[in-house]
């Protein structure tokens, strides 16, 4: 019987364009089509296509499968910009490709454990 | 007797972990890496030899940290994973009825629910948290205050002061006011633990269900000030300390050695004690995968590549063989 086809794991960055930023500008920057790009392409080196990273705005998770993480961000439970890895959130706040990748390769490991 | 070591190498300390057979911890080392981590791998082994039982003889290497990649090329490791999955498997261990593990290390902070004994959760910190070790050295240091009396000056606070501010640089320029006022030391430094602790829980610990008990683990959980402002802010005396918190990662990565060889049944990859004296060379060069163009090192031994390190990303350090012109 072949294999079943592993699903990727999905990394999803949920911020607000609109919104200030920290005047620090620590951590990476999502709401930068740049930043998105080469972090997509760094990923893949590193995971190849066992991982896929979307972008979603603030409008995009008030309903539908992340609707409960918008209401959860209304209510302060959780902060922009978000990391959410199957959904779940991970860091909550600035983060950068180091943590981005640690989270990530922790999710792997915890499924092989 | 054969043992299984275990490393825990991150950005400023380093923790070497022996096991026996019976995943018992024999014997650790514990070092400040000062910023060269291949010193400092070399030294910890060197003081490891020193304590390593008669006729002890290493069957298996794991590594983990920041540095974990590097750490298994020097040294031979036979499995190299993640600090989240050492620390639940050394937790799991110790503390087998843990709910939560809050873990602080030196530059940065995980939580991990486990329920059951699985892991249902994790966080990790962001990067303007000013909740980790490095943050209280930095500031001890500039109160002339080492840190190993940190935890216990802290603890003879009567008034402790409220210092704000998530960001390191923030938080920096609160408690150099509070100084300027005229507060005393240990309020300034119990108002500092009770800060970290208030950070930790807004930051790593926002949105996640914390229960009791709770294993607070990393080397700030030698702090014995820290310890007091969990359990202020938690609200619950369950907070423990396990007998080696800071090395719990280096207890979990031979725990995971311990396993791995037992399932293999192979033969270890460990190159021996003599690593410890071998002269590495190290080179730079640019990567140039993305817009960052990190300054690499290249680490040899006898002509040989055999790690890189250094980037933004683990990108070389999982396949140091490549070529270096680009990738």
């Amino acid at each position: 019987m072949p294999r079943a086809k592993r699903q990727p794991i999905l990394v999803t960055v949920v911020d607000d364009a609109a919104s200030p930023k920290c005047e620090a500008r620590c951590g990476l920057d999502f709401s930068s089509p740049e930043t998105f790009k080469s972090t997509v392409s760094v990923l893949r080196k590193l995971f190849g296509s066992r991982v896929k990273l979307e972008y979603a705005g603030l409008d995009a998770i008030q309903a539908g499968p992340l609707a409960e993480v918008g209401e959860r961000l209304k209510s302060g439970d959780l902060v922009l910009p978000l990391l959410l890895v199957n959904g779940k959130p991970r860091i909550s706040g600035y983060f950068d490709l180091h943590s981005l990748q640690e989270v990530i390769q922790a999710e792997i490991e915890m499924a092989a454990l | 007797m054969n043992v299984y070591l275990g490393i825990d190498i991150g950005s400023v300390t380093i923790k070497l972990a022996l096991v026996d057979e019976g995943g018992r911890l024999v014997d650790s080392v514990y070092l400040r890496t000062q910023g060269k981590p291949i010193w400092a791998i070399q030294e910890a082994l060197k003081r490891l030899q020193i304590k390593l039982p008669r006729n002890g003889a290493i069957k298996g290497v794991g590594t983990t940290g920041s540095a974990r990649f590097l750490a298994a090329a020097m040294v031979g490791g036979d499995v190299v994973k993640n600090e989240i999955t050492s620390q639940v498997i050394a937790t799991a261990r110790c503390v087998p009825e843990a709910q939560t593990i809050v873990e602080i290390g030196g530059q940065d902070s995980k939580i991990i629910l486990m329920r059951r004994g699985v892991v249902a959760d994790f966080g990790m910190n962001t990067v303007c948290a000013a909740g980790t070790g490095s943050f209280l050295d930095h500031q001890a240091a500039r109160l002339g205050i080492a840190i190993e009396e940190f935890g216990d000056r802290a603890l003879r606070s009567r008034s402790p002061v409220r210092i704000v501010g998530k960001c390191t640089v923030f938080a920096e320029s609160d408690m150099i006011q509070k100084q300027q006022m005229g507060h005393r030391t240990e309020d300034i430094l119990y108002g500092l633990c009770q800060a970290l602790a208030r950070n930790y829980l807004s930051n790593v610990g926002l949105g996640k269900e914390i229960r009791t008990p709770v294993v607070f683990q990393g080397g700030v959980a030698f702090n014995s000030g820290m310890l007091r402002a969990f359990k202020e802010a938690l609200e619950t005396d369950e907070v423990i300390v396990p007998p080696h918190p800071e090395a719990m990662g280096a207890i979990g990565a031979a725990l995971l050695a311990l396993e791995e060889m037992r399932a293999k049944g192979s033969k270890t990859a460990f190159k021996g004690f003599e690593v410890s004296e071998a002269e590495y060379k190290t080179t730079a060069f640019e990567c140039r995968a993305c817009p960052n163009l990190c300054e690499m090192a290249q680490i040899s031994l006898d002509g040989q590549v055999i790690a890189r390190c250094g980037g933004r990303c683990d990108m070389w350090e999982r396949k140091p063989a490549a070529q270096t012109a680009g990738a």
